[in-house]
């Protein structure tokens, strides 16, 4: 009697535990917004051009035209777009040849949380610190509203906002050009 | 044998008992020793005038030592704890020395005045306090005070009478202790003063400004017949200034001199200061020092600072600031008024990263009144300048001049009038700003556009607004408050890339207390390649929140636009129009879109901007290419990205103008069809869904060229070889395609299903042409979308199929 009630003690120790240990899993695409990140910091920078995708296999031929794109390639081109992202992508790249002189002068950095950073005002004069600064702020809300976009694009929650954001400022330092202060960490800035 | 004593002789008893006698009075001279002096001392400072009385007192090596000391005259009266008095026969005097006392001097008895006892060679005082009475009184409290030499400097002043200490006979000669001939008596009196800021009264340092500090005060004092000179050095360590918002410290030294005039009681004094931070002072002070009273009549002062002075402010204010200073001020306390100049070069501050000036060169002139109502009037001009406050910037090219006259009242500051002249006129009267600011009474600002749209709008906002880079306003605005209402008008044009809008005029007024008032906005020409705008005239009322729009018609693109007007909140950003009709208007295209030669007709019943977003109820009729577009439902969100959009649908398209347009190949027919949820981001569409089919009522040839069908199969993304010899073109009995866009991809599908075949062009059986879709359901990407359209707009058109 008393190993029948020791064995239904454990039995009910065990579930306890068990449910005691469900690991929650929370999706965040990672991948999606990597792969983003570095198309899109590489636009910017100007540092690769649009490739076309690989062809699909030609219909056979006849009088009659044989039409329908193959479904391969319309899925590598399927990296997170839409219309405003397209927009502030492009805003983006045509500011860029404005701050990049000031990049490899070490006067703005490439922040660890995805924003640029006016790192040596008082290495400008007062009238061309107003203009980069407010270069440097255009491009700001232009990054925050890619990110947002993004976030939106890829379904992820607002609370993973700093994550997307994270992920663009590794992508954004590794392409940033030679001479650009880069925050490795909170706090610390290294220059490339 | 009897013995008897020989009998003692009269004189040896008599010296006997003398002696005894004596001894006697001796040991009683000696037991009452301390009454018989002090009784000796008390007669002799009666004689002098003086009462005198102890509780205890101890006599050791002639010096006299008190306990609950009591001395007075008519004039003075003196109680101290614990006293001592050295007598000085060499001298002929006292050095008085107590501790813990009080005591009080009438400055205004008579026979007294200021001259203290002659017999008084030194004094030291701790621990007491001592009330001078006079008009006015004062009370001085003293720490430690010690003050030798006074016989020398009382010596200095003619007296009538001195003290003999010994005698005081009349009919003896008076021994004179007044010197013969004065020399030189630099020196005579020094005074070591030190004062402890923090240990004054609170209502002192209050007026004072000061939390602590110590003044240390050397003076040395040198009498002559006609007055006084005196010079001395100065210490200040520590000083901590409290002023709102600023803590500030000081330290610093220097020296003085001047001259007290004895007769008229007038004085000067001058001297120079040090400072750490560095600023250096000069002084010159002028008044008269009276038993009385003390007046301040002049006091003039000459500064200069550099940039470690203004470093060390900067780090109290916690603000950056620089420059180098120079300031003379001149006050006049009686008068209760004070003039100063001041000049200010390569002047600069940094309240934070994005709010800086620097090349500051300023020159102010300032006079005011020192009454309980502050007046101050002045002039100040800023000659030059650079100003950066996040996102302005502005560097001043013509000196700025500021004329302005305060005034205080009670514990308010007022702005009585200011006149600004430079790049811009300004005038302000009857502005509170301290302790808050308020309306003006009236104020009024001229400027010319074209001087500051560019600093003030283009510039600032052009990265995140580019069509502002492109736009340029000039003419002159003129801005006039009166109590709650603001006029404002505008006379000037508006430039915006090769659009020119002349005779743009502004005029209107916003009473912040709600009442209405007129306002009109209108220009009279518009110059521009493409825009045929003719001029407009808007009237309305603001009626604060609110704003009305009186009916209005407009003259555009040979057509006309009416409306009923409109109305909308201003706090809220709403707007609405009324009934508003389109007709007639007929834009020029830019080629190749010139011949589809559109004409826009359309009636709202209302158009509404609300939440930052644009949308119309109502449609809008566009013929053009011989049929007929209906846009309806459409909305327009301005911003950074703008989006906009509607649905549209058409009909009786003629096909060759639009393929011609498009330079897409020739295709020949009627096209009709729908755009529903269309939305635009910029330039580029984000979705819509899109049908096209051919109109099943044309008559006409339905041809297709093998342009556009080569074209048509690059879009699908297929090839076509098309193995048909000599024909240019080939025909075609059906056409229809639907198209979406969603979330960046495209899903293209045929609309003419036969055979369990999906059809985007059917064919005759004969010499015609098939388009089919072999993948229906599949998808692109718009990137690939894009490339494709491309690589097909760039084939050159071809002339229309026989």
């Amino acid at each position: 009697m008393k190993r029948s009630h020791l064995k239904k003690y454990y039995l009910v120790l065990v579930a306890l535990l068990l449910i005691s240990c469900v690991t929650i899993n929370i999706y965040f695409p990672a991948a999606e917004v990597e792969k983003a990140a570095k198309e899109i910091s590489e636009e910017v920078r100007g540092l690769k051009e649009e490739k076309a995708p690989e062809n699909s296999p030609a219909p056979p031929e006849n009088s009659s035209l044989r039409l329908g794109p193959g479904v391969a390639y319309a899925q590598q081109e399927l990296t997170v777009s839409n219309a405003s992202i397209r927009q502030l992508k492009a805003r983006l790249k045509a500011r860029y040849p404005k701050l990049k002189p000031y990049m490899t002068k070490g006067i703005i950095g490439e922040g660890a949380d995805g924003f640029l950073v006016l790192k040596d005002p008082q290495a400008l004069s007062l009238r061309e610190r107003a203009q980069v600064k407010r270069l440097l702020e255009a491009q700001n809300r232009d990054r925050a509203a890619l990110y947002r976009e993004v976030m939106k694009a890829l379904g992820v929650a607002p609370r993973d906002l700093p994550r997307i954001q994270k992920i663009f400022a590794k992508e954004w330092q590794r392409t940033a050009p030679a001479g650009t202060w880069v925050e490795v960490s909170p706090g610390r800035w290294v220059r490339k | 044998m009897r013995i008897s004593p020989r009998p003692l002789s009269k004189g040896l008893l008599f010296f006997v008992l003398l002696s005894f006698l004596f001894l006697f009075l001796a040991l009683l001279l000696y037991l009452f020793r301390d009454t018989l002096v002090l009784w000796a001392f008390q007669k002799t400072l009666r004689d002098a005038g003086l009462n005198f009385s102890c509780k205890a007192l101890t006599v050791k090596d002639g010096h006299f030592y008190f306990r609950g000391l009591y001395l007075g005259d008519p004039a003075f009266e003196l109680w101290a704890e614990e006293g001592a008095i050295y007598p000085s026969f060499k001298e002929k005097g006292v050095l008085l020395f107590l501790k813990n006392f009080e005591g009080r001097y009438d400055l205004l008895f008579p026979a007294r005045g200021l001259t203290p006892p002659k017999y008084l060679l030194a004094l030291q005082l701790e621990n007491g306090k001592l009330l001078l009475e006079g008009k006015p009184s004062y009370q001085v409290r003293l720490k430690r005070l010690k003050i030798t030499g006074l016989k020398a400097f009382f010596g200095a002043f003619k007296a009538k009478e001195a003290l003999a200490f010994i005698d005081k006979n009349p009919k003896t000669p008076k021994t004179s202790f007044l010197p013969k001939e004065k020399d030189e008596f630099f020196g005579a009196v020094k005074l070591d003063v030190k004062v402890d800021l923090a240990r004054l009264p609170h209502w002192l340092k209050k007026d004072l400004f000061a939390s602590k500090g110590v003044l240390k005060l050397e003076l040395f004092l040198d009498p002559k017949d006609e007055g006084v000179s005196f010079k001395g050095r100065a210490s200040l360590t520590d000083l901590s200034l409290d002023f709102p918002k600023l803590n500030f410290s000081l330290a610093g030294e220097g020296s003085f001199s001047g001259f007290w005039q004895r007769e008229k009681g007038s004085f000067w004094a001058q001297g120079w200061a040090l400072f750490e931070p560095p600023v250096s002072l000069a002084y010159r002070l002028e008044g008269r020092l009276l038993p009385e009273a003390l007046a301040l009549e002049r006091l003039k002062l000459s500064l200069a600072a550099g940039p470690p002075f203004f470093a060390s402010l900067a780090n109290s204010l916690g603000a950056k600031i620089k420059g180098e200073l120079l300031g003379s001020a001149e006050i006049f306390p009686q008068n209760e008024r004070f003039q100063a100049e001041l000049v200010l070069r390569q002047g600069g501050f940094a309240l934070s990263e994005d709010r800086v000036g620097e090349g500051m060169d300023l020159e102010a002139k300032i006079r005011g009144g020192l009454s309980k109502d502050l007046f101050l009037k002045g002039e100040v001009l800023l000659r030059r300048g650079e100003f950066f406050w996040a996102p302005w910037y502005y560097a001043l090219e013509r000196p700025l001049r500021f004329s302005f006259n305060l005034l205080k009242k009670g514990r308010s500051l007022f702005v009585s009038s200011l006149k600004v002249n430079g790049p811009f006129t300004a005038e302000v009267e009857g502005l509170e700003v301290y302790p808050q600011w308020s309306w003006p009474h009236k104020a009024a600002l001229k400027l010319k556009m074209e001087d500051f749209w560019g600093p003030l709008v283009a510039e600032p906002f052009g990265e995140e607004y580019p069509f502002l880079s492109r736009t340029k306003l000039s003419g002159s605005l003129f801005l006039r408050q009166q109590k709650r209402v603001i006029n404002a008008y505008f006379s000037g044009r508006l430039g915006f890339g090769p659009h020119q809008f002349e005779g743009l005029r502004l005029a209107g007024a916003y009473d912040l207390s709600g009442s209405c008032k007129d306002f009109s906005l209108s220009w009279a020409e518009v110059k521009s390649p493409v825009l045929l705008l003719g001029p407009l005239e808007l009237e309305g009322k603001t009626c604060p929140p609110k704003l009305f729009l009186e009916p209005f018609s407009w003259s555009l693109f040979r057509g006309n636009l009416e409306s009923s007007g409109g109305a909308g909140d201003i706090g809220q950003k709403t707007f609405f129009l009324k009934e508003t009709e389109l007709k007639g208007l007929r834009p020029d295209l830019p080629p190749p879109w010139k011949p589809l030669s559109p004409e826009i007709s359309g009636h709202f019943t209302r158009v509404t901007f609300a939440k930052g977003r644009l949308e119309g109820k109502g449609l809008l009729k566009v013929r053009l290419a011989g049929g007929e577009l209906i846009i309806k439902d459409f909305f327009f969100e301005p911003g950074v990205l703008p989006r906009y959009g509607g649905d549209i649908t058409f009909s009786g398209l003629d096909l060759t103008l639009l393929s011609k347009a498009l330079g897409f190949g020739l295709i020949t027919g009627r096209l009709r069809g729908k755009v529903r949820h269309l939305v635009m981001v910029g330039k580029l569409p984000a979705s819509f869904e899109l049908w096209l089919e051919d109109d099943p009522s044309y008559r006409g040839k339905r041809r297709i060229s093998l342009k556009a069908v080569r074209q048509m199969a690059e879009l699908g993304g297929g090839r076509a070889t098309l193995l048909v010899p000599f024909a240019k073109s080939l025909r075609y009995q059906r056409l229809g395609l639907y198209c979406r866009l969603e979330n960046d991809v495209f899903y293209l599908k045929g609309l003419i299903k036969e055979g369990g075949k999906e059809y985007l062009v059917k064919g005759p059986k004969l010499f015609g042409v098939d388009v089919i879709n072999q993948n229906p359901g599949g998808a692109i990407s718009f990137k690939e979308m894009v490339r494709r359209l491309k690589r097909v707009m760039e084939e050159s058109d071809e002339k229309e199929p026989s």
